[in-house]
């Protein structure tokens, strides 16, 4: 008897996707706001790259980039949108449930 | 499971790694040295004034642990607003953080009025013990600290056995038991991380 196929698998959100954005996305579904520094430390990577990833996500609006100052210094605290917590929240549904549907292997 | 799909995981580890900068043991650590401080001038007549000198320590500690998290923390693991649930947690600490220090001024105001029990009585040596290592394991938990686990019982620890043994000095053994491994963890942190340059 043949196994059950496999559905087809949702259309999958590709700016999310990528490894260095979704690191993103995640860290800041996790809280409510942060800051260069610590996405830089959280997720390991660069200056260089975080600014480009950034710059999509707030292309995409899913994320709002606050500028400030902290005494004389700009800052910059970054947050989700509520687009951008949706479009993480229905992402990780999709992944879960395409991993869920994966054969065990046994 | 793939980390940025196990958000508990994730905001856990980031929440943690906020206490690998060794503050919050060099705060304990110097709380219990407040506490050696204060026999040091055991044969002063003027309890109150032995009273200000443990005060002082403390308060130095609070402002360590205070401007030590906002200008050496942060400027190197950046700044972040974590969320409601952590917000409720840290509620819970400072609300078990300031039942303590209503606990301990109650003991000291009773030490002054000279109340018997307290002064010789084995049962509220250990009670007294026991209730740190309590009100120190509760904030642990909400705080998510594990090392302050250790801390909560040698804390309590100190405090029993200085009670019933008058050995003032252990004290200072257990203040150096936190403070030494926390001094330790302060340097490893400004050694791997450095204040970050961005903005």
């Amino acid at each position: 008897m043949m196994d059950k196929p496999l559905a087809t698998p949702p259309e999958i959100d590709k700016l999310i996707h990528e490894p260095a954005r979704l690191q993103i996305m995640a860290n800041l579904y996790v809280v409510e706001e942060a800051d260069f520094t610590y996405l830089m430390r959280q997720t390991g990577l660069t200056w260089g790259n975080l600014s480009s990833h950034l710059s999509k996500l707030e292309e995409a609006s899913y994320i709002d980039v606050i500028k400030g100052y902290k005494g004389k210094r700009p800052h910059t605290m970054l947050r989700l949108t509520g687009k951008g917590r949706t479009a993480f929240e229905t992402y990780r549904q999709q992944m879960l449930g395409m991993l869920a549907e994966l054969p065990s292997g046994e | 499971m793939n980390t940025p799909l196990n958000l508990k995981e994730l905001e856990n580890k980031a929440f943690r790694s906020f206490y690998q900068d060794g503050i919050w043991d060099i705060f304990f650590g110097l709380m219990l040295l407040a506490m050696w401080g204060f026999t040091l001038f055991d044969d002063m007549e003027n309890k109150a004034v032995r009273m200000l000198v443990m005060l002082f320590i403390e308060i130095g500690a609070m402002f360590f642990l205070i401007y030590g998290k906002k200008q050496i923390t942060v400027p190197r693991l950046g700044e972040v607003t974590f969320g409601k649930k952590r917000k409720r947690r840290l509620l819970y600490v400072f609300l078990a953080n300031s039942l303590s220090v209503l606990f301990i001024a109650a003991l000291l105001v009773m030490n002054i009025a000279d109340v018997a029990w307290l002064e010789n009585d084995t049962v509220s040596s250990v009670f007294l013990g026991v209730w740190i290592v309590f009100i120190t394991s509760v904030m642990a938990f909400f705080l998510d600290f594990d090392r302050l686990y250790i801390y909560a019982v040698i804390l309590g620890g100190a405090f029993t056995a200085v009670l019933l043994t008058g050995i003032e000095i252990l004290f200072l053994v257990g203040a150096l038991l936190i403070l030494v491994p926390g001094v330790a963890i302060f340097i490893r942190f400004l050694r791997e991380y450095k204040p970050s340059l961005v903005e």
